[in-house]
């Protein structure tokens, strides 16, 4: 009862100075959110883009590696957009800590609310008896690699389950600075290699194995991409419980996540450039 | 090479391989015609662990040399691997027992990589290529069947026993008599007596499955050594063997399971008191083991040459008396009895102590006691005194172990510096790798390797013995003399006869006299 009252005062709130806010969006758990924006935090600032469809929150590092996560509008109780898109770049660590405060007692309500270009990000949070303000600085956004310029021509494709596809990246040599996707319609199937001072190792996961649940894959494609770009895939893959990898013929890798937290589907995107050969070895 | 390992049984083979690696950085493996020893010293020499795994270990187990039989061909099979490299493979036992089916091993043709193929649950493979560092074997030649005292028990009594002593501590004492055992805590004079914690556990023979003690002793040994084994014999739930003369020799522990695997670690000693006697001397020679590593040519071509360790280990290690040759070789001015008091001046300045001098002071400690044959126990106290004595009897060759050794007592005198231990150590390694004969290492063959842990235990010595010096620590302590010390030294000679007594010959900083 009492949370319904709160979440009464918080949605009547807005009506009347809703006006001037290009984005309301109000919410009962933060629980998903935190989760999505903790698996994408490898980098301090990402941009934020609203649409009608939800919030997408982009992370890029050494415009190599870029990871999005997708949260759509039904994950929010009230989603309101009075612009096309909205565009703004934040402080990921600030919002997540900000969202870390009240994830820990269960009768939350917060609203999210964006101004406009410029304005700083507000969330209003009450819990109980208490109500509290946040407001995070937005930056400038920067430009983001677009790799859907011209849509993907994907050649293979691989769905695993995750906690294995996990294990496996965890036990890759720490010390190799590459490690080497392969996917090919024949032996070895589904190949990462890893070449270092300690030894080499290779990692075989056949098409009939228990954790892939479907392989397609029409021609070899091998590249080699380095163990510190791959790494941040990790993070998402202990989230979700499905991941689908696919290659296209430039060899970028794309890593899709499908996340589900609380009757909530999540989705998560993960690019990964390859290493262009250098005939070096 | 070839073989294969059972998953049930990968958990016991990564357990070996985990308590190796907290003996050595490099991992030796020696397939034999019936068994494979995994096998790993550490870096001062003074610890050595084998593991032996029979045919009935494996599922599939092939030995083939890969040439025909040829004498330099048939140890090619033989080969160490970085501990570093081989860790990953077994990362995790517990998971590596629940997920794997089975694991290949296998040597590549070419002998330059070590293959781990393993087979998980779920179809997946993993096959790891581990680079060889070389094709050298590590032999270690130890008796344990005729040792005087064996204590046979439960892992769990030795583990709960060592569990009592703090993670810091580096060294215990186990005494033996044929009414208890102690266990206790051992610590040098390097550490502040008021900071000392000391912890002593004492067992009661019936607690031993087996308990032969016909040589009431004490034995000083590395408990880091001692805590890998018990982790391996703690997850593989079998009793330890401990087998052992007196200090100074080398203590065999071992682990067995039926006809399967066993597991062997000799730790060096400390000898805690002064009984080699010559024919104790004589008896180390042929019953202590003899650590030699034996290159079959390199496979691997990209390691330098200078990297290769084709000297016998044994050359590095042992610090007995067929060794002052090869200190005739670096000091030639030895051979015609340097005058004495050159170097006792630099006694007197308090030169400090290059890194040779830890190594005489082992010397003079064995060269004492041949001067002194009917030495009993239990001189420990006045023993530095002893040894002085005779340096003043000794050869040129012995004096300049003794002067050195008396530089480092010097160089305490005027608290400087506190080696470690382990310091000294490694310093005596180093000094050894110097001196690279191969012929006298062959000769050294039979010698003990294990001396090194004399030289640490005499300077240990020295330094009990100016426990009272180090009551404040870490203040600046005016030079203050021993009055033993001083007694020594105004009693067997007067450094203002000797002529050129007030010439420098090297700073303080300086090595060698020029």
């Amino acid at each position: 009862m009492l949370k319904y009252l709160l979440k009464m005062s918080l949605l009547h709130q807005p009506e009347h100075v809703d006006d001037d806010n290009v984005l309301v969006a109000t919410l009962d758990s933060v629980k998903v959110l935190l989760q999505l924006l903790k698996a994408i935090n490898f980098r301090e600032c990402g941009i934020i883009f609203a649409t009608e469809k939800g919030l997408k929150v982009t992370v890029e590092d050494s415009k190599s590696i870029q990871a999005s996560a997708f949260i759509s509008e039904d994950v929010f109780e009230t989603y309101t957009l009075n612009a096309e898109e909205v565009v703004f770049k934040i402080n990921l660590n600030v919002l997540k800590e900000c969202l870390n405060s009240m994830s820990s007692s269960n009768y939350i309500a917060l609203k999210i609310s964006y101004k406009g270009y410029g304005d700083s990000l507000r969330l209003i949070m009450s819990q109980g008896s208490s109500i509290t303000g946040c407001s995070i600085k937005t930056m400038e956004p920067e430009q983001m690699l677009d790799f859907h310029t011209g849509t993907l021509n994907i050649i293979n494709k691989v769905m695993l389950r995750s906690e294995y596809l996990k294990e496996v990246f965890n036990e890759l040599d720490p010390m190799a600075e590459y490690v080497e996707f392969i996917l090919s319609p024949n032996t070895p199937y589904f190949r990462l290699s890893t070449h270092s001072i300690g030894g080499d190792c290779r990692v075989d996961i056949p098409k009939d194995c228990d954790m892939i649940e479907s392989f397609q894959c029409t021609s070899l494609t091998a590249a080699k991409y380095k163990l510190s770009h791959i790494k941040p895939s990790c993070k998402p893959l202990s989230l979700s419980q499905k991941v689908s990898i696919s290659t296209d013929e430039r060899g970028l890798l794309c890593f899709q996540y499908m996340i589900r937290i609380e009757n909530y589907n999540g989705y998560i995107e993960y690019y990964c450039t390859p290493i262009v050969d250098s005939y070096d070895d | 090479m070839k073989c294969t390992i059972p998953g049930a049984n990968m958990k016991v083979l990564a357990r070996a391989v985990q308590s190796l690696a907290r003996i050595g950085d490099e991992l030796y493996v020696e397939p034999d015609a019936n068994s494979m020893s995994f096998r790993s010293v550490n870096s001062s020499r003074s610890a050595y662990a084998s593991f032996t795994f029979n045919r009935s270990f494996f599922a599939f187990y092939k030995h083939e040399p890969s040439q025909p039989i040829n004498s330099s061909q048939e140890d090619s099979c033989k080969c160490k691997i970085s501990m570093k490299s081989c860790l990953p493979v077994f990362r995790s036992p517990v998971m590596l027992d629940r997920k794997v089916e089975n694991c290949k091993m296998r040597l590549e043709d070419d002998g330059c990589k070590l293959v781990f193929e393993m087979k998980f649950r779920m179809g997946i493979a993993k096959t790891h290529f581990l680079p060889v560092i070389e094709c050298e074997t590590l032999q270690v030649v130890y008796t344990k069947d005729d040792a005087s005292n064996s204590l046979l028990a439960q892992v769990q009594l030795f583990s709960d026993t060592v569990q009592n002593f703090h993670s810091t501590q580096e060294e215990v004492t186990l005494s033996v008599t044929s009414q208890k055992t102690s266990l206790r805590s051992y610590t040098d004079g390097s550490i502040n007596p008021s900071k000392r914690k000391s912890t002593e556990i004492l067992l009661d023979p019936v607690e031993f499955d087996k308990y032969v003690v016909n040589n009431e002793t004490a034995i000083t040994f590395s408990l880091k050594e001692f805590r890998a084994l018990l982790a391996f014999a703690e997850a593989t739930g079998q009793s330890v063997e401990a087998s052992f003369d007196s200090g100074g020799k080398p203590v065999v522990f071992a682990v067995k399971h039926e006809n399967t695997y066993e597991a062997s670690f000799v730790l060096s000693t400390l000898s805690p008191e002064i009984d080699s006697t010559p024919q104790r001397m004589r008896e180390q020679n042929s019953n202590t083991p003899v650590v030699s590593s034996v290159g079959t040519g390199a496979k691997e071509p990209t390691i330098p040459p200078n990297m290769r360790q084709s000297t016998s280990v044994a050359s590095r290690i042992n610090l007995t008396p067929s060794n002052e040759n090869r200190l005739e070789e670096h000091f030639p001015e030895l051979r015609g009895g340097t005058p004495r008091g050159i170097e006792r001046v630099s006694v007197r300045k308090g030169e400090s102590p290059s890194l040779l001098s830890n190594i005489r002071s082992d010397k003079s400690g064995n060269t004492s006691s041949r001067h002194h044959p009917d030495q009993t126990r239990g001189e420990k106290r006045s023993r530095p005194l002893e040894r002085t004595v005779n340096n003043q009897e000794g050869s040129a060759q012995e004096d300049i172990h003794n002067n050195t050794h008396a530089s480092f007592q010097g160089n305490r005198l005027n608290s400087s510096c506190v080696l470690s231990n382990r310091m000294m150590a490694s310093n005596a390694i180093n000094q050894e790798r110097t001196s690279k004969d191969l012929s006298s290492a062959q000769q050294d063959f039979n010698t003990p390797p294990l001396m090194m842990s004399n030289a640490s235990s005499v300077s240990l010595q020295l330094r009990e013995s100016d426990y009272e010096d180090d009551t404040v620590a870490s203040s600046p302590q005016p030079v203050r003399k021993r009055p033993r010390l001083l007694d020594i030294f105004d009693s067997t000679f007067d450094p203002t006869n000797i002529p050129g007594h007030d010439i420098i010959i090297a700073d303080d900083s300086g090595d060698e006299p020029s």
